[in-house]
């Protein structure tokens, strides 16, 4: 379970991102949708203890982000839209890390390469010298290191080929078959219409929660295209 | 799953085989025209040095020359280990306080050979000082420069703390080891997770500006003082060198001169430095219709005008006579081909290992010599400015934009990496 309480957010004093958001998301997968700079990113950076909450409380698994850091890192996957990775250290080096950090065999990486579709040749790059699909896939490749059962995706499809696509959507599928909780930012929403179990709407920086999505894909993707858009639709729960 | 000791290694590890590794690629040159220079000063001059460092009786000065070449190393050292730790890495299991404590031992690793050229010094220095107390009183003070170095939430308490224990440290006698490891053992805990560096905001507006010169203000402007600071001093040298001696008009000039040239050019290398640091090539910009040329002349005056104030504080070491006016003529008449070398130099940076600050102080110390024991010498020197601007479009063509190379560069700045 990843938990908001009370949490407030802004980058500059003032004009809050996030304002006092009570949330809760349970395994499954979570679509967060809105229209560009309504704060999805800024939301995932928060679940994902990359950006501090200025209010209230995040927890992964009911451990707090932010006092008890490793343990609520552990299980924890994150695929930022900008692959900020640092340049001076080689994608080898960096999924080692990982996998150190993990508690995971470092002979892993290889494999998370492979599984990445990250030719081995790259492995001693800088993720300067990558183009922008690679250096998302190094990252992909680090988020498949061991068994994260909380995965936070910043629009993991985007800069990808078919095959790369088709790969990390059978990746996303066979965490939520293992119970995982998976929440995706993507504008591009069809590959998620038939797995989405909930979806999340930024607006205006307020937060509607839509529990339970039609049955019906068409419905459903009609639904979630008019979030995606910044509509709305009848929220079960929305933030204050 | 890795206890936290564990999770801690792993993060020296990569950041030694990452950051370190780079801070010590890139103090190579440093590190080798130290160690040439010892071989040519010879033995007797590095047993006095070594006596006047850590030999008995050594003074509180010593201390902090040690200190403050330490704190040089590990201030390079600190954005290589800490640039990129702010962000996706964050999400792995390890603390913001563990990560900070890391970056502080991989920047200590990277002062390992300063400390090690120490502790040979304090071997060879004659005197009762104990040597046990030294090499902690080495260690402390490492630990201390890497406190201060690596930016942390408080970082101004840090300092604060960090600098008199290292200080401190340099001692060697027991009240001070324990006092510098009490500082260091606060600033510590004091310290916090590292800081975020976040999107550096545009601080500088002045739209009146050309472009460039905004851009580069804001690359640049932290670096400034640093930048005059390290002018100053031949300066100071120059002012001694006039006051202390009797000298004829001409030689008055000279000594003002030879000063005046030298802390423009160390004012030039430092911020042409900068701006290859932190101001890389901005690739798109590229396609725009902005000229090679442009660039080059924009860059120059604004490195120029930066170091015109070196050659008019010149002109206070010496009563103002004739000499002094044809004497710092010349040098006036050298800055601008000066600048245009800086400017070339920045678009060259890649492929020097001494960065762009060598080709400079190698060059225009040469020439501000020269230039000071004949004057009119400057003016060949002005008249292949146009020449120059021109070589150095050239270069600027002929740049390999994508083309990454680790040393010789911070993340920060650089547009095509999303660490900064």
């Amino acid at each position: 379970m990843i938990r908001f309480r009370g949490t407030s957010f802004s980058y500059r004093r003032g004009e809050a991102v996030i304002a006092n958001l009570d949330l809760e998301i349970g395994p499954g997968l979570t679509l967060l949708l809105g229209e560009n700079g309504c704060g999805k990113s800024t939301l995932l950076k928060l679940a994902a203890g990359i950006e501090s909450p200025d209010a209230g409380t995040v927890e992964i698994g009911g451990h707090d982000l932010w006092r008890d850091e490793v343990a609520a890192r552990r299980d924890l996957a994150y695929v930022a839209e900008q692959p900020d990775l640092t340049p001076y250290a080689t994608i080898r080096e960096i999924l080692e890390l990982v996998c150190r950090l993990r508690g995971v065999p470092t002979t892993q990486v290889q494999e998370a390469m492979a599984r990445a579709a990250l030719p081995a040749s790259l492995a001693h790059r800088s993720v300067r010298e990558l183009s922008m699909g690679q250096r998302r896939k190094a990252v992909l490749a680090a988020a498949r290191i061991g068994t994260p059962r909380y995965a936070l995706l910043d629009e993991p499809l985007e800069a990808m080929d078919r095959a790369a696509r088709a790969d990390i959507l059978e990746w996303i599928g066979g965490l939520l078959d293992a119970g995982a909780t998976v929440v995706v930012v993507s504008h591009d929403i069809e590959p998620f219409v038939a797995r989405a179990a909930r979806a999340l709407a930024l607006r205006g920086g307020r937060l509607a929660s839509y529990e339970a999505l039609p049955g019906d894909l068409g419905e459903r993707l009609v639904m979630l295209d008019q979030l995606a858009r910044g509509g709305s639709a009848s929220p079960i729960s929305t933030s204050p | 799953m890795p206890s936290r000791p564990t999770g801690e290694i792993a993060a020296l590890r990569f950041l030694a085989g990452s950051g370190t590794r780079l801070a010590l690629r890139v103090m190579v040159p440093l590190f080798a025209a130290a160690a040439g220079a010892g071989m040519l000063l010879g033995s007797d001059f590095l047993r006095s040095l070594a006596r006047v460092l850590f030999g008995e009786g050594s003074g509180f000065a010593s201390g902090v020359v040690c200190f403050l070449l330490l704190l040089g190393v590990a201030r390079a050292a600190a954005p290589r280990v800490s640039r990129g730790l702010d962000g996706w890495v964050r999400h792995l299991p390890i603390s913001g306080l563990s990560l900070r404590r890391v970056a502080v031992g991989a920047v200590m690793l990277a002062t390992g050979p300063l400390l090690l050229a120490f502790a040979i010094l304090a071997l060879v220095a004659e005197g009762n000082r104990s040597l046990t107390m030294l090499f902690v009183g080495l260690l402390l003070a490492a630990w201390a420069a890497a406190l201060a170095s690596v930016p942390s939430v408080r970082g101004g308490w840090v300092r604060l703390l960090a600098v008199p224990a290292g200080l401190l440290a340099f001692r060697a006698d027991l009240i001070s080891l324990i006092a510098a490891a009490a500082l260091a053992f606060l600033a510590d805990r004091l310290a916090g997770p590292l800081e975020r560096s976040g999107p550096r905001a545009p601080t500088f507006r002045f739209r009146r500006l050309p472009f460039a010169w905004r851009i580069a203000w804001r690359a640049i402007a932290r670096r400034l003082p640093g930048t005059y600071l390290s002018g100053l001093l031949p300066l100071a040298c120059g002012w001694a060198f006039v006051a202390h001696n009797p000298l004829s008009d001409r030689h008055q000039a000279l000594g003002a001169s030879l000063a005046g040239g030298l802390a423009a050019v160390l004012v030039l290398a430092g911020l042409a430095e900068s701006l290859a640091l932190l101001r890389p090539v901005w690739p798109w910009a590229r396609s725009l219709p902005w000229s090679a040329r442009d660039r080059v002349r924009e860059d120059a005056i604004l490195l120029g005008l930066h170091s015109l104030p070196m050659l008019l504080l010149a002109a206070l070491i010496a009563p103002p006579t004739w000499a002094l006016v044809a004497a710092l003529s010349g040098q006036l008449a050298l800055l601008p081909p000066l600048a245009v070398l800086a400017a070339a130099a920045i678009r060259r940076t890649p492929e020097r290992r001494t960065g762009a600050a060598g080709e400079i102080l190698f060059a225009g110390s040469l020439a501000v010599a020269l230039t000071a024991l004949v004057p009119w010498l400057a003016l060949p020197a002005l008249l292949a400015t146009p020449w120059l601007i021109r070589r150095a479009a050239l270069r600027d063509q002929r740049q390999s934009v994508s083309r990454w190379l680790e040393i010789h560069h911070l993340a920060v700045g650089d547009p095509q990496s999303w660490s900064a």
